[in-house]
């Protein structure tokens, strides 16, 4: 039997007509691609998203095998040794001639085989952890997270913040001000700043005050008039001693005979920038290398010689004077670096950092 | 311009095919340019529901568009793997795809019964009832054949293509390609004669 059709055959086989496209079949078409296409971009967009999450986890999960890395430019990780530990939690300040400083947290050996730590400037921490038990702190003021590279909790809060100044505590302490500080009823505001404590005001009124009273008003406080501070007194001066102000801002008036000042302000604040330790001996780099030292210098009041971080015991003494005090204490087989604590009620603890090399 | 320039022109450059959307037309939709991509579906849609509906018969019109459909959208993922220097022209590749999706369909959907030429009377023997006997018998006829095999006998015997071509689409052996659209053949034919002696 032939392939070829016969003619009659081909005019039944074309009897066969098909179907003819819809009107608007390619509207329809070109509109399923289009939805289409933007189910693959939005596909695309989520697989982005998830392929990045998925590398943050990843990279989560891989940190703690990491090598040390630098976590930002002023922070980097020890590895062995460490000038000063710290334990986790505690705020303070460093006080360095070179403005770095290798800090090592005490977990009490609870994180083995490291910490990860995270450190940055600000309390949000949003910097990289590195895994390691020291870091490198350069000047500045720097906020730290530690917790167990293990999923052992420490009991402690692993947060504080830890501020490196860069002062070799040579600077000669300031002298407290013998002679009160005058301030007037003038309506104006006076900033006293002080190194130690508060230096006595002397307050004076343009009232013709022959039996004046004095309000002094801080005024995070209210309208309470703070006992001692409302004085009755002879002629248009007052003086109140230094040890009646605390850090803060003060309304103040004088008021006779249902008269009164215009309110005047008084913002009593501590000068930060002021030394308040200084270290005559042992001097930076004088190389004791292990032998006994002489620790001598001077405090301002309020602050207190607490211990040696790294020896015996110096001190524990408060410096209770109205004006500077004297240490003087020796220590045996000083270690390098020797690291002396000071602590005050305000400005909390301060360790001075000497290196004998 | 003279002739012999004209007839050089010619030679060198070949003669587009109307029938056959322009390569820079195909370039552009694949690139997505609307108007190149409306072009495209409007040169082929006829061509593709001739072949698809054909091949599912007397399925559901909207089965039929959406097979149709479903093939355009086929051809706009794969076209910028297609070239015009390749051995397929572009009806023929795009033929291919349809008869791909037409034969899944099939595959995927339990056959369906065909209906039988009605027995009618000789007075009622108008020429649309011709016409209905003819296309049921031809259904009747390539619904014993595999999907693959009905999708062969209407591309070489509906749309010309080559056995190579039909093979090469298919994915069957040319040797098996040629002795079963014969025998293919032969069934229609003897379905015809009986229609056709009716």
């Amino acid at each position: 039997m032939s392939d070829r059709w016969t003619d009659r055959e081909r005019e039944l086989l074309a009897r066969w007509t098909p179907l003819e496209p819809p009107t608007g079949f390619a509207d329809r078409v070109l509109g399923v691609r289009a939805t289409s296409r933007a189910w693959v971009y939005a596909g695309v967009a989520v697989a982005g998203v998830l392929a990045a999450a998925a590398a943050w986890l990843v990279w989560l999960r891989d940190e703690p095998s990491r090598p040390n890395v630098v976590v930002a430019p002023a922070v980097a990780p020890v590895r062995t040794g460490s000038d000063l530990v710290v334990a986790i939690g505690e705020s303070l300040t460093v006080h360095d001639a070179d403005g770095a400083v290798a800090i090592r947290f005490d977990d009490h050996g609870l994180c083995r085989p490291g910490m990860r730590i995270s450190v940055d400037s600000g309390p949000d921490l949003r910097s990289p952890r590195v895994v390691a038990d020291a870091i490198t702190l350069t000047a500045g003021t720097w906020w730290y997270l530690v917790d167990c590279a293990t999923v052992t909790k420490l009991d402690v809060a692993p947060m504080g913040k830890i501020t490196v100044v860069r002062d070799a505590a040579t600077r000669p302490l300031p002298a407290q001000a013998t002679a009160p500080i005058e301030v007037a009823a003038d309506g104006r505001t006076v900033r006293v700043a002080y190194a130690a404590k508060p230096p006595a005001i002397a307050f004076t009124s343009k009232l013709p005050c022959g039996r004046c009273v004095l309000h002094v008003l801080p005024p995070d406080r209210g309208q309470q008039v703070i006992e001692g501070i409302q004085i009755e007194f002879d002629g248009p001066r007052a003086v109140v001693a230094g040890d009646r102000f605390e850090e803060g801002a003060y309304s103040w008036w004088f008021e006779h005979d249902g008269a009164r000042d215009e309110t005047s302000r008084l913002l009593v604040e501590p000068d930060d920038t002021a030394a308040q330790i200084q270290i005559d001996e042992p001097r930076q780099a004088a190389g004791w290398s292990g032998s006994d030292v002489r620790v001598r210098g001077r405090m301002l009041p309020g602050w207190a010689l607490a211990d040696l971080a790294h020896g015996p015991t110096a001190g524990g003494t408060m410096c209770e004077a109205a004006s500077a005090c004297a240490f003087d204490v020796m220590v045996a087989r000083a270690p390098d670096p020797l690291v002396l604590r000071f602590t005050h009620a305000q400005r909390g603890k301060h360790y001075y950092i000497r290196r004998s090399r | 311009m003279g002739d012999d320039m004209l007839s050089m022109l010619r030679a060198t450059r070949p003669v587009p095919d109307p029938d056959e959307l322009d390569d820079m037309a195909v370039v552009r939709a694949a690139a997505g340019e609307q108007a190149a991509a409306r072009a495209l579906v409007e040169t082929y849609q006829q061509r593709v529901f001739a072949l698809v509906s054909r091949m599912l018969g007397q399925r559901d019109r909207a089965v039929i568009e959406d097979v149709a459909q479903d093939t355009f959208c086929d051809v706009f993922r794969k076209l910028r793997g297609w070239r015009p220097d390749g051995p397929a022209r572009l009806s023929t590749w795009i033929l291919t795809i349809a008869a791909r999706r037409a034969i899944d369909e099939l595959r995927r959907r339990r056959p369906e019964p065909i209906a039988a030429p009605e027995a009618v009377g000789a007075a009622r023997a108008d020429e649309a009832t011709r016409r209905r006997e003819v296309v049921a018998a031809i259904e009747l006829a390539l619904a014993e054949l595999s999907p693959e095999l009905r999708a062969a006998f209407l591309l070489r015997e509906y749309h010309g293509l080559e056995y190579a071509e039909i093979a090469s689409a298919l994915a069957i052996d040319l040797g098996t390609v040629k002795s079963r659209l014969s025998r293919a053949r032969a069934a229609l034919r003897v379905a015809l004669v009986e229609v056709h002696d009716e």
